[in-house]
């Protein structure tokens, strides 16, 4: 059976990623949510202070990142941002991996960082998504992570932080098969993120009905079609 | 004749080694090739940091290390999080720091939050050398200017023009504020410089350095770039080159 409308509405994070909207854009983004009963908005950290005002008293819970959208920041500094996000107020955070990390071989970094991202956010009941750029990595150190993640039991993985200026390293729009490919290596209740490049309807309803959870997307017209 | 050498040119050009998928021993070998040159400096990630830091401080080189600031190339950090990063990065061996302004406020004109970012960042940076990071192509030409005009009174050194990724800044940009503010400030272009022709377009139209990941093609090109210039524009471009260099206040600790 087809989800139905709000199911499908209820598992869209609509997405801010560009670093230069302006205070009028980003609360017109905001309402657009509202209106759209989407799950929740994710936003760089900038745009918080204008995010809790206009989503007050409204469902849509309001999403941050750490290291966006490249990981490589160190550890310690990714727990502070973690732990300011916290403070104000955010719902979720995603998390890139620290991926040169994983590329310098050095696996048991990526490992400490997500456990510690993890204790952090759960400490406080809030959910955690691990972007674990899965077209860059790929499927080999994909696995790896994944199983590092599961021991961690984090609450969601995310294919991708859908940085479209990394295409020249390998950047793909998610895929169905980035969908399976989660489904079959992480722990049953971790759930699947895609995001990155989705912008039409029928690679919305693929993704769902691959058994993604959750959909990161900037693009609010790809609903119009869901019926 | 006077002739712009690449081991003069590399004086004013800052190279580095960074991206998701850059090991800790991409850094190493990308550096190691470069380090015997008289760059003014060479930059990566913060993960990246600490061993670049080490080949350098193994191999004796006083050469500046720089970090972008409010993770690369989105800048979307909250000012608390970019002071955090500047204290760990010079503490970790960072002396010039690649600060991305809050674009969201630039662009909003919210000029008194800019103006109390860059405040911020000059006192985490405690001396050290900044560069205020925007990317030109998204201001309008009274934007540039103000955001020049703050990083000049908050005493910022350098206005970084560009993120990269393909996006190129416009002459008449950097002309502006050079006609404006003159060498109050200094102007960083930050990606799209990929041959000595287009760095020396840039030089004349006022740039002060440049950051290029491949300073190989500037090298190959520098030749045939002054053969299309008038000699008596190739002998101004050396002197500002020159002046360049002796004005440049990153060069104080290397000299040092």
């Amino acid at each position: 059976m087809s989800p139905s409308r709000e199911e499908i509405l209820s598992c869209i994070d609509y997405t801010l990623i560009k670093p230069d909207a302006t205070y009028d854009y980003v609360k017109k983004f905001c309402n657009d949510a509202i209106t759209h009963s989407f799950f929740g908005v994710a936003i760089l950290p900038i745009y918080l202070p204008i995010a809790k005002q206009e989503l007050k008293g409204s469902n849509v819970k309001i999403i941050s990142f750490v290291s966006y959208p490249m990981g490589n920041n160190p550890i310690e500094l990714k727990s502070h941002t973690a732990k300011l996000l916290l403070k104000e107020g955010v719902d979720e955070i995603d998390m890139v991996i620290n991926t040169s990390a994983l590329f310098s071989e050095e696996i048991e970094k990526v490992k400490s960082e997500i456990e510690e991202i993890n204790r952090i956010i759960h400490r406080e009941q809030k959910l955690l998504k691990i972007i674990i750029e899965l077209p860059i990595i790929g499927y080999e150190n994909a696995n790896k992570v994944c199983e590092i993640i599961n021991r961690a039991q984090a609450d969601y993985v995310s294919t991708s932080a859908g940085f479209k200026s990394f295409k020249p390293l390998g950047w793909r729009p998610v895929s169905v098969q980035h969908i399976q490919f989660l489904k079959k290596s992480l722990d049953s209740n971790i759930k699947v993120k895609a995001s990155g490049g989705i912008r039409t309807h029928k690679q919305l309803m693929a993704l769902i009905k691959a058994g993604a959870s959750r959909i990161g997307t900037c693009s609010a017209s790809i609903i119009r079609r869901v019926k | 004749m006077t002739a712009i050498t690449f081991n003069h040119l590399c004086k004013i050009i800052s190279t580095s080694k960074t991206g998701p998928t850059v090991s800790r021993a991409d850094v190493v070998k990308y550096f190691k090739r470069w380090i015997k040159l008289p760059f003014a400096s060479f930059g990566t990630d913060l993960y990246n940091l600490p061993y670049l830091k080490k080949l350098l401080t193994e191999a004796d080189s006083k050469i500046n290390i720089y970090v972008p600031i409010s993770t690369y190339p989105i800048g979307g950090e909250t000012i608390e999080s970019k002071t955090a990063e500047i204290e760990w990065a010079i503490s970790h061996g960072a002396t010039e720091l690649d600060c991305f302004l809050n674009r969201s406020a630039t662009k909003s004109g919210d000029w008194n939050f800019v103006k109390k970012e860059i405040e911020e960042i000059m006192n985490a940076a405690k001396g050290r050398i900044v560069k205020i990071w925007v990317e030109f192509n998204h201001l309008k030409p009274s934007e540039i200017l103000q955001v020049a005009e703050l990083s000049i009174d908050g005493g910022a050194h350098f206005i970084r023009a560009g993120v990269g990724f393909g996006q190129v800044q416009r002459y008449s940009d950097i002309k502006l504020v050079k006609d404006v503010f003159g060498d109050k400030i200094k102007i960083e272009v930050g990606g799209g410089v990929r041959d000595a022709i287009i760095a020396l377009n840039y030089l004349k139209a006022g740039m002060d350095r440049f950051a290029c990941s491949t300073p190989e093609n500037i090298a190959r090109t520098l030749e045939d770039a002054q053969n299309r210039l008038w000699k008596n524009e190739v002998e101004q471009l050396y002197k500002r080159i020159d002046f360049i260099i002796k004005t440049d206040p990153s060069r104080k600790r290397v000299e040092a």
